[in-house]
């Protein structure tokens, strides 16, 4: 065969191809029935859900009927359908094509590789039929799963059915001393773009052999990304406890069930995935016996500091004082057992308060422990507290640590023994006339903590004040701003009423005014300045007129005036008064020397006289 | 001469008199708290019985405070008289009641107590009628009346010094101190008053402590139906008497009738 004969051959068979792909789909899609199903998932573990979609095409007319197989190893959970219709135009007319869809719930029961058989659809005659579709179930957790070695460094990546959700355990240690603490994590592991939502959670477990404190169970999940295996997870902590355990051995921490609803909107749907974390093993290592201290007591585990004060250095005979021993530091402080207090000479002792504050932190728990004792000093002079020993072990130096105290030197001013019991005893309180002998308890082994507060040695017993309610300064206190505060607007509106101007008020001004010039017109006359005190007078004599009737009478002629006068009522006699007072202030006034004291004196008779005579007179208006 | 010296005399004399007297009244104030001390040292060694007699005379002798009701409250509690514990303990929160040890060891022998007598404690938030008294009690206990009392004075005077300046401040950074000022003073005002308001209320609250586990019936006599029991050492208000009976409302809400005499009033 010629070479242009092969290749013309080749050509025409790869555009019939092409040709053929072209057309199929447009012929599938053309076909009057067809029938997909889609999956959810396709790989998943015992007990999770997934979704299976059905969804049937029907292009020709008459009832659809849909045969759903039979399902291996998967359980229906819930089931839904949604219809539609569409209208279209072709060349061959109007097409209706009818859509129905079925959406399925199921629940992977058995491990194992399961077909979905092809489902088969009927209508008018026409039959279709899906692909059958292949899911593979992998056993989720399971009791016959071996737990694994703890490994603070490495997160076992997800197993099969798993990748896009999963749950481990994370520790801080995988070895451990006894009483050591192990902080032990929950983690939830996401791929990035998961919707997913928490059905049912499950407590921190309770863990055989070991002490445990919840240290966080947060009820907002802060979230946190983790590379495993070059792939990108959202890391999220349930929980995490702090551990101590109790024993050596190797312990498991069991698995705990967590439940997720994943891809579920406000509509419902999505699927249900069931996670467990794979179990883990600690090692718990015994205490070393070389070089242990005696006295050590098993709950001292932890780094610790040791410190005695006492409340006074200085105490008067008969008088107590509190010894304070305080463990503090990081461990388990609850089960931290302070040392026997050693007999202290000098010193009666009594049985000791024990408390403890316990702090829990990310870090786990820490604290203190703190032991009072309270010391009656039994002779004078200085006495010492001897130093307070306690053996623990450091579980991170691995190590024994004898803690010890500095002792301490209290002055007891007086003496006591002088105190006979019979002064600070009372009588005896039965009746029987003997005075009751009771022993001091010594105090003898280790610390112990009583139920109730303790007693308060000393108290003023001051008696106790009237309540502020009862009490006369409270309500005092409480009046007095209020009181002060309408002293001042009642003051207030008085001084503004007395600013206002009345007619009355300026009546009297007018007098002082006029009473005034009179004044200073009786000095001027005083000093033989006549023209002064006339002119004085004269005005006096006008603003007060000017006041009286309302009217200014300067620049006014005499008859001016005097008309002016009648007008407003004024009697004959006082209006030629008035006229003659001012002609004779002015006569004063512009022909200097024309008056002399005498006559002086008496214009400052008459012009009081005419003020009080103008002052009774009623202007009528 | 001869005059001044009866004077002198009879001033001397008058002085030394005013000198014993007042210390003889020195000796009788602190002779309580000497008393207190020897009850404590008791208390400690272990007598309990002579320890009790001391407190209780103290009491006897008008000394009433809460450090005195706290310590016989816990030798009471050692000696197993725990009715007489918890109502020593209740005297004590009457005069502090926002003292903690006292609510503690309160907590600690009730609980004891109902708790042996097969009865469970009434909810500390009981549901049903609650008083004015459950509701306020928490909220003012731990807030010191007179400290409140002097924040209430002191807002006070800020108010009205503040109104009063405000009149004369219209504009400027001094009308906007005192406008502030009148909102600090009433917040201040306002919160003093209601601490206090809430301690009176407590205060005459007619509480009172059952003596011993009895019937609570339903009415004032013994022909009425026996409703349930009531634990000794519980907590009641009392609301009404009539004849011998008292009707009492418990802590969960639920109230009846219990004798006269099984009451100890707080």
């Amino acid at each position: 065969m010629s070479k242009e004969l092969r290749i013309g051959r080749l050509a025409a068979a790869s555009l019939v191809g092409l040709v053929v792909t072209g057309i199929a789909p447009w012929v599938h899609a053309q076909e009057p029935l067809s029938v997909s199903v889609e999956l959810s998932e396709q790989h998943v573990s015992t007990g999770d859900s997934l979704t299976m979609e059905v969804n049937v095409v029907s292009r020709v007319d008459g009832q659809i009927e849909l045969a759903l197989p039979e399902l291996e190893g998967l359980v229906e959970l819930s089931r839904s359908k949604s219809e539609g219709t569409s209208i279209s135009w072709t060349g061959r007319g109007q097409q209706i094509t009818r859509e129905v869809t079925f959406t399925l719930e199921l629940e992977a029961q058995v491990a194992g590789k399961h077909t979905i058989p092809p489902v088969k659809a009927r209508a008018a005659g026409h039959t279709a039929a899906s692909r059958p579709i292949v899911v593979e179930v992998s056993k989720a957790g399971g009791d016959d799963v071996p737990a694994s070695k703890a490994d603070p460094s490495r997160v076992e990546p997800p197993g099969p059915g798993e990748q896009r959700l999963f749950l481990r355990y994370k520790v801080d240690r995988a070895s451990a001393f006894v009483g050591e603490q192990i902080l032990l994590d929950l983690d939830v592991y996401a791929t990035p773009s998961l919707n997913f939502a928490i059905e049912e959670n499950a407590p921190p477990p309770t863990l055989d052999g070991f002490w445990r404190e919840v240290v966080d169970q947060p009820q907002r999940l802060t979230r946190r990304v983790e590379s495993i295996g070059g792939k990108s997870y959202q890391v999220y902590r349930m929980w995490r406890m702090a551990l101590f355990p109790l024993e050596p051995g190797e312990k498991t921490i069991p698995e705990v069930q967590l439940t997720f609803a994943v891809n579920r909107s406000i509509f419902g749907g999505g699927q249900r995935d069931r996670r467990k974390p794979p179990k883990i093993t600690l090692d718990v290592k015994p205490l070393p016996t070389e070089g242990r201290p005696a006295g050590f007591s098993a709950g001292n585990v932890g780094a610790y500091q040791l410190a005695a004060t006492v409340d006074h250095q200085t105490v008067p005979a008969g008088k107590a004082l509190v010894l304070s021993v305080v463990a503090s530091g990081r461990g388990n402080v609850k089960n931290l057992r302070l040392p026997e207090l050693p007999p202290i000479p000098g010193f009666r002792t009594f049985p000791p308060t024990v408390s403890d504050s316990v702090t829990v932190d990310a870090g786990g728990v820490s604290g203190e422990k703190r032991a009072q004792i309270l010391l009656m000093p039994e002779r004078g002079g200085r006495l010492e507290i001897p130093a307070i020993e306690l053996v623990t072990f450091n579980p991170a130096e691995a190590r024994w640590d004898r803690l010890q105290t500095s002792s301490i030197r209290v002055a007891v001013e007086g003496d006591p023994s002088a105190l006979a019991p019979a002064q600070t005893l009372p009588p005896s309180i039965d009746g029987s006339g003997v005075p009751n002998a009771a022993a001091p308890r010594e105090a003898s082994g280790p610390l112990a903590k009583d139920e109730l507060r303790p007693i308060r040695f000393r108290s003023t017993l001051e008696k106790p004040s009237p309540p502020p309610w009862a009490s006369a300064p409270f309500a005092a206190g409480l009046l007095a701003p209020p009181l002060l505060y309408a002293l001042l607007r009642l003051a207030e509106a008085m001084a503004h009423r007395g600013r206002r101007e009345t007619p009355e008020s300026r009546r009297r001004a007018a007098l002082r005014h006029a009473h005034a010039r009179l004044a200073r017109a009786r000095e001027a006359s005083e000093r033989g300045d006549g023209e002064a005190a006339h002119h004085e007078l004269l005005e006096a004599l006008l603003d007060f007129t000017r006041e009286k009737v309302g009217v200014s009478f300067r620049g006014m002629t005499t008859e001016e005036m005097r008309s002016a006068l009648e007008a407003r009522g004024a009697p004959p006699p006082l209006i030629e008064r008035f006229t003659a007072e001012v002609d004779a202030s002015n006569y004063a006034r512009f022909v200097p020397g024309a008056t002399d004291a005498e006559a002086v004196k008496a214009a400052l008779s008459r012009f009081e006289s005419l003020l009080g005579a103008l002052e009774v007179w009623e202007v009528t208006p | 001469m001869r005059r001044a010296r009866p004077r002198a005399i009879a001033a001397g004399l008058a002085a030394v008199l005013l000198l014993a007297t007042g210390s003889l009244t020195r000796a009788e104030e602190t002779r309580p708290e000497q008393d207190f001390v020897a009850a404590n040292e008791l208390a400690l060694q272990g007598d309990l019985k002579a320890a009790i007699g001391l407190y209780e005379s103290l009491l006897a002798r008008g000394v009433a405070h809460e450090d005195l009701y706290f310590n016989l409250g816990n030798a009471y509690a050692s000696t197993g008289r725990a009715v007489d514990a918890i109502v020593a303990y209740e005297r004590a929160l009457r005069l502090a009641p926002g003292d903690g040890d006292v609510r503690f060891n309160l907590g600690v022998v009730r609980s004891k107590l109902l708790g042996g007598a097969g009865l469970a404690p009434p909810p500390e938030d009981g549901a049903g009628e609650v008083t004015l008294a459950e509701v306020v009690e928490p909220l003012v206990a731990p807030l010191s009346p007179s400290g409140f009392a002097g924040i209430a004075i002191a807002g006070c005077f800020l108010l009205f010094g503040a109104l009063a300046a405000k009149r004369r401040l219209t504009e400027g950074r001094g009308a906007t101190l005192a406008r502030a000022g009148v909102i600090v003073g009433a917040v201040s005002l306002g919160l003093g008053l209601a601490v206090n308001a809430g301690h009176v209320v407590v205060a005459r609250d007619p509480r009172a402590v059952v003596r011993e586990t009895g019937d609570l019936k339903d009415g004032p006599h013994a022909r009425f139906k026996v409703k349930g029991k009531i634990a000794g050492g519980e907590r009641v208000r009392v609301l009404e008497e009539d004849g011998a009976f008292a009707r009492v409302l418990r802590r969960d809400g639920t109230s009846g009738w219990i004798t006269l005499g099984a009451l100890i009033r707080l």
